[in-house]
């Protein structure tokens, strides 16, 4: 990812917002956000979109040479996964003859997958290293 | 490629959090330089070798199959 296409650090909490936002909207009003007549949702739509672009796209503390490595490889993984999720759907959706698998995850996904890859190598990798035995030195 | 950043830091008493304070990067940079995961840029490279006043090639090494 170029660093000149990130956001200020605050984004991620904005983005955050608007994500809670989104989703709680859905859960209380439940409003059809596939129906682009609907303009509650569409709203939801762009806020749960523009809150995951928001969130990935934030500066981190030290925005370094390791970190871009993380998002790009994030970025790939991400990628890999969507494309392999979708064609494994669309193969179903052809086996079963059945529409209810054509898969309707896009972008919201892709940046979804690309977060957690992301936070996982970022803040959970040396975590679990060290819970399950293969321990870093952070020390000294 | 091998580093001494280890020994380095060792020499210097200081942890990877406080090497990558000085050096304005990320802790898990350094962890991941260290244990050779990851290979630093010529900058950060320099500015490593900088800091712990010795030379490049006193810090990092290249191994055969590199």
């Amino acid at each position: 990812m170029i660093p000149y296409l990130l956001f200020p650090r605050f984004f991620k909490w904005l983005g955050l917002g608007l994500v809670v936002a989104g989703f709680g909207t859905v859960a209380l009003m439940q409003p059809d956000v596939d129906d682009f007549s609907d303009g509650l949702g569409l709203l939801v739509q762009i806020m749960i979109l523009a809150g995951l672009l928001f969130i990935s796209c934030a500066r981190e503390t030290y925005e370094d040479e390791f970190i871009k490595y993380y998002r790009l490889v994030s970025l790939q993984w991400a990628v890999l996964l969507l494309i392999v999720l979708r064609v494994s759907y669309k193969v179903m959706a052809w086996y079963t003859a059945d529409a209810g698998w054509t898969p309707h995850f896009q972008v919201n996904a892709l940046l979804i997958f690309y977060l957690a890859f992301f936070y996982y190598q970022l803040h959970l990798k040396d975590k679990l290293m060290n819970l399950f035995g293969k321990k870093e030195d952070q020390k000294r | 490629m091998k580093n001494s950043i280890k020994v380095e830091r060792a020499k210097k008493s200081i942890t990877q959090e406080e090497l990558a304070q000085k050096l304005n990067v990320s802790r898990q940079s350094i962890n991941a330089i260290e244990t050779g995961k990851f290979i630093p840029s010529t900058v950060l490279a320099l500015k490593i070798a900088r800091y712990f006043k010795v030379s490049v090639h006193d810090i990092f090494e290249l191994e055969k199959e590199d």
